[in-house]
Formats: C-alpha cells, sequence, structure tokens
C-alpha cells in the first residue's frame, strides 16, 4: 500500500474505467461487424471461417485493456 | 496428384461415365466451351426423366414430412420401375394434400365464425334483434373495463353485457356521444354476425360442424401417417438412386466433346493412376494418358496459370476431425503445408490452458467418448468433427488443470496460498475431501499468480507464431527466396520482442519470467541497453542480442515486403499481446466459480445438517455444470480466434480445393 488509501481508490478506479471504456469500444465495434457479418453468412455459410476473423478483431482492444488493468492493480 | 486426360468415342459415353463413377478416383475439371474449340457435352438422354421424378419425389417427401435418414446405414435397394411407383404415389398424396388444404382452411373459417358468434351467445337476445331498426343505433363490441357512467351521456339507452362484451341499443342521434363514452373503456366494435335465430343454437350448429371437419383431417392425417411409414424407406432409397442417376446423366456437361469424340480431364491420386488407367481402357477405343504437369515455367505459357491441383489431406485418424475446422477458413493449397497437424496440438492446447480445470476435463473426456459411442453410425459432419476437437481439449484441460493449475471443479487440489485454515477459502481437495495428499502441487495458482500467467501466455504465442513463421519459411522457399527471407525476418523480430519481454519481467527471482529467462533461455547473451525510466536496471538490460535481432529482422522484411510492412511490427506486437486472453478467460472463469463455491460452501455444506449438505452439493453442482458450459463456449471461440487470426494470417493462405473425386456422394444437396 505504497499510494495510501486515496491513491489505492484512485488505481482501481482506474483500472475499473480501463476495463469499461475497452469493453464498450469491443462491444460497439464487434456489433457493427457482428451484423454485417450474419448478413454475409446468411447468403454464404460457406464464409463463415473468413468472417469470424473479422468479427473478433475488435477483441484485442478489450484484452490491451484487460493488460493495462492488471498492471494498474499490480501497482496497489 | 496426376493429371488424367480420357480421351474416347461418343458413342461409348454413357459407359465411360458408369465406370468413372464406379472408380471414385477422378476430379473432374470442368471444361468450359470457348477455352477451345470444344463444346461441352450433352447430359444423357434419361436426364431429364430423372430430374423431374426427383422433384415430385422431393414434393411427395415434403408433403409426407420424409426427413433424410440420420444414420449412414445402408438404404434398402431399389426396386422395380421407380418412375412408375413415384408418379402413383405422387397422384395418390397430392390429392390427400389437397384435401387436408381444404379442410385446413374451411377450420379456420369455422374458427373465426365460432369467435365472433361467443360473445353474442352469451347475450340473451336472438340475431334479428339487432338489426333493422329506423331510429336505433347498435353498438356492439368488446371492453376492457366495465362500462359505468353511461347515464350521464343520455337517459335513453338499453344496456346488455357480460363480462368483456356490452352491447348497447341508443336513439341514432346519440349514437357518436355514446361511442366515445364506450371508447373510454376501451370499447373495440365487434360486428354482428349474419343469420337469424338465437345466437346460441348457431354457435352449437358451428361447433359441430367443426368437430366433424376435425374428425376428417384427422383421418386424412392418420393415411399420410401410414403412407410415411410405409414409404419412408423406399423414398430415401429412391432419392438417393436418382440423385446418383441425375450426376450420371448430367457428368457429359463438364465434358468436352466433338462430333464423334468425348474428351475428359481431371485429377487422380497419382499411386492410382494405373488401375484407373487398365480399368477404362477396357472400354473399347477409350485411351487414357497422363498430363505433365510439373515441368519448369513454359516461357510460351506464361501468362496462362499453372492449373492448381485439388488436395486430399491425409492426417493421422485421430486427428482427421480438425482438418473441418482449418478447412472452414480455408483449404491448404497443393503447394502449401497441411497446418492441421500443429493445428490439432494448439486448438485443444489452448482449449486446455482457458478451461484449466481437471474436473471440467475428465468430464469432456467421459461425455465426449460415450457420445462418440453413440454416434457411431452418423457421418461425419460438423458436430461430430467438434466433439472429437472438444475430447482432445478436455484432455489437455485435464492435464493443465491437474499438473498445472492443481483444481478440479473450481476447487484446489491443496489449500491456496495465505488461507487460513477452516474457511471456504481453504477447502481443498486433499484436506477436506480425499484426506491424502496424493495430487499435484499447482505450478500456477491462477488467482494468485496473474502476471506469471501472461508471462505463461506470452510464452505460448511466442511458441505458437515461431512455428507458423518456420511454417511460413519452408511454404515460400519453394518458390519464392526473397519471400521466405522476408519470414525469417519475421522471426527475428518475433524472438527479439520476446526476449525483451521475459526481461523485463524476469526482476523478480521466483516469477516465471525468471524462471524462463535463466531456463529454457539461459544461452541468450545477457549484456546489454540499461534503461532505467523503463524498468531495464542495470541487472537486466535490454539483451544487445534482442536487438540487434529487431534490426536485423526489421532489415529483412523491409528488403523481401516493402516499407508499408513497418506498420506491421507494431500488429505483431498487439498480436503476441492478444494472446493474454490465455490468462484473462483463465482468471476470470477461475474467479467466477472460486467465488461462486465460497459461497456456497459458506452458507451451505460448511455450517449445517446433513439436508444443507445435501442442497449446497446439489447447488454447487449446477454453479459447476453453468461454467462448464461457458468455459467450453468462450474456451472454443477464443482458441479458434488465435489459431484463425493470429496464427493462420502469418502464414496460411488456404486457397486450395478439396479433392472430390467423381461417384463420392457426399449429404445430398437440394
Amino acid at each position: 500500500m505504497a499510494y495510501g488509501d486515496v491513491g489505492a481508490a484512485g488505481i482501481a478506479i482506474a483500472a475499473a474505467l480501463t476495463v469499461l471504456g475497452t469493453g464498450l469500444a469491443t462491444a460497439w465495434a464487434e456489433k457493427v461487424i457482428g451484423a454485417a457479418s450474419v448478413g454475409a453468412i446468411a447468403e454464404k455459410p460457406e464464409l463463415f471461417g473468413r468472417v469470424l476473423p473479422l468479427v473478433v478483431i475488435p477483441e484485442t482492444i478489450v484484452v490491451f485493456g484487460l493488460v493495462i488493468a492488471i498492471l494498474l492493480l499490480g501497482k496497489l | 496428384m496426376s493429371r488424367a486426360l480420357i480421351v474416347g468415342p461418343r458413342d461409348g459415353l454413357e459407359s465411360a461415365v458408369n465406370a468413372l463413377y464406379d472408380l471414385k478416383l477422378l476430379h473432374i475439371v470442368d471444361h468450359h466451351p470457348g477455352e477451345d474449340d470444344l463444346e461441352i457435352g450433352k447430359p444423357l438422354a434419361r436426364a431429364g426423366e430423372a430430374s423431374e421424378v426427383l422433384v415430385k419425389l422431393r414434393s411427395v417427401a415434403n408433403v409426407l414430412q420424409v426427413e433424410e435418414p440420420k444414420s449412414s446405414a445402408p438404404l434398402e435397394p431399389v426396386v422395380g420401375d421407380v418412375r412408375e411407383r413415384i408418379l402413383s404415389l405422387e397422384l395418390n398424396i397430392s390429392e390427400e394434400d389437397a384435401t387436408r388444404k381444404k379442410v385446413q382452411g374451411l377450420l379456420q373459417d369455422l374458427a373465426r365464425k365460432v369467435e365472433e358468434v361467443t360473445p353474442f351467445a352469451q347475450l340473451p337476445l336472438s340475431l334479428a334483434d339487432y338489426r333493422g331498426y329506423d331510429n336505433l343505433a347498435v353498438l356492439t363490441g368488446r371492453v376492457q373495463r366495465e362500462v359505468s357512467g353511461l347515464e350521464n351521456v343520455t337517459h335513453d339507452f338499453e344496456v346488455f353485457s357480460v363480462p368483456g362484451f356490452v352491447a348497447v341499443f341508443v336513439p341514432k342521434e346519440k349514437a357518436p356521444a355514446v361511442r366515445d363514452h364506450l371508447n373510454l373503456s376501451g370499447f373495440t366494435s365487434v360486428p354482428v354476425p349474419e343469420g337469424e335465430g338465437a345466437p346460441r343454437d348457431l354457435l352449437a350448429e358451428l361447433l359441430a360442424e367443426k368437430e366433424r371437419w376435425e374428425k376428417r383431417l384427422h383421418e386424412i392425417d392418420q393415411r399420410l401417417t401410414t403412407l410415411r411409414e410405409r414409404y419412408a424407406g423406399f423414398l430415401a432409397a429412391a432419392k438417393a438412386h436418382l440423385e446418383v442417376e441425375v450426376e450420371k446423366a448430367e457428368a457429359p456437361l463438364r465434358f468436352a466433346v466433338t462430333e464423334h469424340t468425348y474428351v475428359v480431364e481431371g485429377w487422380v491420386p497419382s499411386d492410382t493412376f494405373p488401375p484407373m488407367k487398365e480399368r477404362l481402357e477396357k472400354l473399347p477405343d477409350v485411351f487414357v494418358s497422363q498430363l505433365d504437369m510439373d515441368e519448369g515455367p513454359n516461357e510460351e505459357e506464361h501468362e496462362l496459370p499453372k492449373p492448381e491441383p485439388p488436395v486430399l489431406l491425409s492426417n493421422p485418424k485421430p486427428l482427421k476431425p480438425f482438418e473441418m475446422l482449418v478447412n472452414m477458413f480455408g483449404t491448404p493449397s497443393y503447394h502449401e503445408i497441411d497446418p492441421t497437424l500443429v493445428f490439432s496440438l494448439a486448438f485443444p492446447m489452448m482449449f486446455g490452458i482457458m478451461v484449466g480445470d481437471a474436473g471440467y476435463g475428465i468430464l469432456w473426456m467421459v461425455y465426449g467418448i460415450w457420445l462418440l459411442r453413440r454416434w457411431k453410425d452418423r457421418p461425419w459432419g460438423f458436430w461430430k468433427n467438434l466433439l472429437v476437437a472438444f475430447i482432445w481439449g478436455g484432455f489437455w484441460a485435464t492435464v493443465f488443470g491437474g499438473f498445472v493449475f492443481g483444481e478440479a471443479f473450481g476447487i484446489p487440489f491443496h489449500a491456496p496460498f495465505g488461507s487460513v485454515p477452516g474457511t471456504a477459502e481453504f477447502f481443498n481437495w486433499s484436506d477436506n475431501v480425499l484426506h491424502a495428499s496424493i495430487l499435484p502441487e499447482p505450478i500456477l495458482e491462477k488467482l494468485h499468480q496473474v502476471p506469471d500467467f501472461l508471462i505463461m501466455s506470452i510464452s505460448v504465442a511466442f511458441l505458437h507464431l515461431g512455428t507458423g513463421f518456420i511454417i511460413g519459411v519452408f511454404d515460400d522457399i519453394r518458390h519464392s527466396l526473397k519471400h521466405a527471407f522476408g519470414k525469417v525476418g519475421w522471426f527475428l523480430i518475433l524472438f527479439g520482442l520476446y526476449a525483451t519481454m521475459i526481461v523485463r519481467a524476469s526482476r523478480w527471482p521466483g516469477t516465471w519470467g525468471y524462471l524462463i529467462w535463466n531456463g529454457p533461455l539461459g544461452w541468450f547473451p545477457r549484456g546489454g541497453y540499461v534503461m532505467d525510466n523503463m524498468g531495464f536496471t542495470a541487472a537486466n538490460p535490454i539483451p544487445s542480442l534482442a536487438v540487434y535481432m529487431l534490426v536485423a529482422g526489421v532489415g529483412l522484411m523491409l528488403i523481401a515486403e516493402g516499407g508499408l510492412h513497418l506498420m506491421e511490427v507494431f500488429g505483431l506486437l498487439a498480436n503476441i499481446i492478444s494472446y493474454a486472453r490465455l490468462a484473462g478467460i483463465g482468471v476470470a472463469e477461475e474467479a467466477v466459480i472460486v467465488s461462486l463455491n465460497v459461497i456456497i460452501l459458506n452458507g451451505l455444506v460448511l455450517s449445517g445438517s446433513v439436508l444443507t449438505i445435501i442442497a449446497g452439493v446439489f447447488l454447487m453442482a449446477l454453479c459447476n455444470l453453468m461454467m462448464f458450459l461457458l468455459s467450453t463456449i468462450s474456451g472454443t471461440i477464443q482458441s479458434v480466434r488465435l489459431n484463425y487470426v493470429e496464427f493462420f494470417l502469418k502464414f496460411y493462405k488456404g486457397t486450395g480445393t478439396l479433392f472430390r473425386p467423381f461417384g463420392e456422394r457426399t449429404k445430398s444437396e437440394v
């Protein structure tokens, strides 16, 4: 507890906000891509393998957020 | 694969088609008219009739609701004249079907009438009473609430009502005002049904009629069911038979023909070419020859791309189901290394790391193998292939859950670090259930060693992506040395980045970073650059070799692939960090199941009588079942993603076509 209570709370809130923000960003991006992809798959089911990578690309954002959050929590 | 060319006289076409179909060896390359002066063949004479009968058969099967047979059990042999039997069956059934549709229409009509008359039947008036007034308006309809206060609008009215329905008689000039008042009670007008007499009698009549028709419909349905039972086997067999007929009869559309001869081109696995040649040349005047496709680049034909042979994947039987998942991304081309082998290790291993629980792993293995035995007769479809992938995933989940993370069903093998004996957090298999310390100690406690878990994920990334680049080098070396060097460059960049990350993580003795840096990477030269503000102190400087690797790698990559690809170095860094999802999902699922377990242990199991213990164990089983399903879903999706996006995009093109010999029937296409 090198930062005192207020500092610790700040770090915890920062970590939470990181995950919140990146989570929302990912969700929004996947919503847009997902809707388009389902449309494409409905027409051509064999596209599944090609479309899945596109849908999950934004997930990287939230993984970054997670890493940052874990690093932040490591400072507590 | 060998390219075969078959030439024969046109009047022997049918026997050649039959022979090819029975051989099931040739992957026919469709002839496109106009490429040379050869036209495509005409379908055999029976094609039209066979497809017509097939269409009739499908309509019959549709009316009878005959389902595709699920098992690959042999169909009953087709005997007699299929066409004759199907036409007579169709005649029979179309009549029944028409009657059924008519009766269904009538029943709908009757149901509507019944609904109309029902409310009137509850009022004590005859239908004639609602009509034929000069000065009176009749408002009939449903209401949502009881009508009250009508006398505030007018005194000249008469109301008949039952709950939910009213009939109001008022002078015509008052009608609009009364209607407005009724609207307050949610009035919707219902017209008075046609006819005379008491609505109650009318209703009884309608109901009787409805019953009569329902009985009739039931009879028709029964007759159709009998027909279905009797003909289902025949229909399935006839359908398969006709589909074969149609495919055979339409095969000449894929051939090239001249006035007197036909020419078929296609691919055969090289070792089966001689038997095919021998069999086909038994037919009169047929010549089979092998075209040499592997001759070096021909200057004159340079603009024509060399035809790409189809591929027949061959993997050991237990790994064969993974071909489906690879094909879902793309079939390897003839000149690519089939990545199925690496995929079949990497996919279930990552699944195992994310699920990371010996209990769930064993559950998947037991359940999967049981289900696989039950599905013995099923053809190898999507779900059956996926099931084998899950069994492998279960195996790796058991390995990682048992020997690395040391837990089953969210309960640790040994008391977690820092927990107090007697509390729910302390609860573990060795002390509380088995009372013996026979289970392995965990190497990595998920909830207490998150940074170590991240290092483990990054190491997986290094191994996985490194394998990808190495396969890429071998893929490219055959046709372009430059591209192969590019892949070497990427591998060097990857190694440099990984070494730098591990050095940074090796600052704290005892962590996984420290262990890897001084264990598997112990040979790596230590000296390098100190960057205190970034955490690279004099004790663990950025290794010079890692920096040289990065510089050399970027140099090679720039020469081989061009300056634009510089951006992708950051992409690679993102890819490596992307593997942190292994740790992220592992920790998240662990946290959920541990907290559920602790809550239930505290509330029910540890603090009570036999009854609460039973309830608690039941509840824990339920929670574990939920997590079992959740971890399977996320484990599969994330593992597929890491393989498709991070791994395959590094080296794998997947532009091939699967070898599908003429005569091999996959599932019927509608």
